[in-house]
């Protein structure tokens, strides 16, 4: 926090514009600053800085920094609401591996949205979590409904095994909520293809810092610890997008973008490319890909330029933008984000 | 009469496809795809906004000259709907 001392020097409407222009760490310096200034000022801050990007977490004094987690039993039923209550939050574990699994995964995702990005919850409310396991009959899916639910099939064992064992897809599951309460990407077409790359980045992210990963270290595959013999190894690589297995379409560029009406577009093979993005970003910057490129990405997510129809170029300037007002306009940050978008031959302007 | 069903999205973004005959089916499955012809079953509840990876199904019923389509999104499947559903992607293959 050296930033205190300057920060107590300066007048409310510079420390406001700082705080909408810095980091998230130096963001909640400034703003417990002007915590002590009038309580008016400090509303206006919050305000202004949440319009921009997302104030730190800090923010909500003494609240957030805890999941509230729910795991429900739906006993292989298919209805749309929750079944049987089988563990809250602070229960210890139960005598079913995907219940523990799920909770597990929450609590790592929680983690990594607070202790990295300041971010409580799907929300950033403290929303409650809930996880719906045993969906269905064999059931090969896990989604998010749009209504604050994630619902894990058992899989058939043959395309796709207990989907709770992911870590990446319990990330990837929970950060459709994060989104669809940030950028409201519409799921289809360009904008859904990165809703969905947006669940793989932030899916594979947790999994990385659970894991100690460097990004070099890093597998870069999503779907590995859930895929059954069908699909094996992974249903997806951000590393190698179309090489994850033997039905893998995925595009690693635009010149290879697939038109398609099946899957509201695609959104599951684009994504490929905003993927495929973020992993050279991350592996040109070497360190750990949830610091600085995990940060630049959160940070586009939740600006409000990026809207519901935003498309990979328009994403694109976005992060360029944040990795400059974050880290610097010549810094190697900005530098390997638009070496990831050109790698993928999106122009960012 | 033959039937295609092509369940497409999910989390692993896999198109399903079947193709069966529907003397194949059993007599109440046979049934349901009779109703099926005259009227588009829908479950409770629209598919909601907001929501990922949901699988959607398009079934394609060839009766004769013609062909009747019907859509359903998840969750939002009729429970009536659901064993068809399920026969069929049983015997599903991954598109490519
Ligand atoms: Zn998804």
């Amino acid at each position: 926090m050296s930033h205190q001392p300057l920060a107590c020097i300066l007048p409310p409407d510079l420390l406001l514009k700082l705080a909408q222009e810095g980091s998230a760490e130096h963001r909640s310096t400034i703003l417990q600053t002007l915590e002590l200034d009038h309580t008016f000022r400090l509303r206006r801050a919050e305000l202004a800085a949440r319009q921009l990007a997302r104030p730190a977490g800090a923010l909500t004094a003494g609240a957030g920094g805890t999941p509230d987690r729910s795991i429900y039993d739906q006993e292989h039923s298919t209805a749309d609401i929750p079944g049987t209550l089988v563990r809250k939050e602070g229960q210890g574990p139960v005598d079913d591996r995907s219940v523990n699994q799920a909770y597990d995964g929450f609590g790592l995702t929680y983690k990594l949205y607070w202790d990295v990005y300041h971010r409580d919850s799907i929300d950033d409310q403290g929303m409650p979590i809930q996880g719906l396991v045993h969906y269905g009959d064999a059931y090969d899916n896990a989604f998010w409904d749009g209504a604050g639910h994630m619902f894990f099939g058992d899989g058939d064992g043959h395309l796709l095994t207990d989907t709770t064992k992911g870590l990446d897809v319990i990330g990837h599951e929970l950060t459709h909520g994060v989104t669809q309460h940030e950028a409201n990407l519409t799921y289809s077409g360009q904008s859904g293809a990165l809703n969905e790359s947006i669940s793989d980045v932030f899916g594979s992210l947790v999994k990385q810092r659970h894991l100690k990963q460097t990004a070099a270290k890093a597998d870069w595959l999503i779907g590995a610890d859930i895929v059954g013999p069908e699909l094996a190894p992974a249903l997806r690589s951000m590393k190698a997008p179309g090489t994850a297995n033997k039905y893998d379409n995925q595009p690693a560029d635009m010149d290879h973008y697939v038109h398609t009406s099946s899957d509201n577009g695609g959104v599951h093979t684009n994504s490929g490319i905003p993927n495929h993005a973020f992993y050279v970003t991350a592996i040109t910057l070497k360190g750990k890909a949830w610091e600085a490129p995990g940060n630049i990405w959160y940070d586009a997510l939740c600006d409000p330029r990026v809207k519901p129809n935003t498309t990979f170029a328009k994403f694109a300037a976005v992060t360029l933008r944040h990795a400059r007002s974050r880290y610097g306009t010549t810094s190697v940050q900005a530098d390997a984000v638009r070496a990831g978008w050109d790698a993928v031959k999106v122009r960012v302007r | 009469m033959h039937l295609k069903l092509v369940r497409s999205g999910g989390f692993a973004g896999l198109d399903m496809v079947a193709t069966v005959d529907t003397d194949d089916l059993p007599a109440e499955q046979q049934d349901l795809v009779a109703k099926l012809l005259t009227a588009d079953l829908q479950g409770p509840g629209m598919s909601r906004s907001g929501g990922a990876d949901q699988f959607s199904y398009q079934l394609e019923i060839h009766h004769g000259e013609r062909t009747v389509s019907r859509h359903w999104e998840e969750p939002a499947v009729p429970e009536t709907v659901r064993p068809l559903l399920a026969a069929l992607t049983r015997q599903a293959k991954p598109a490519r």
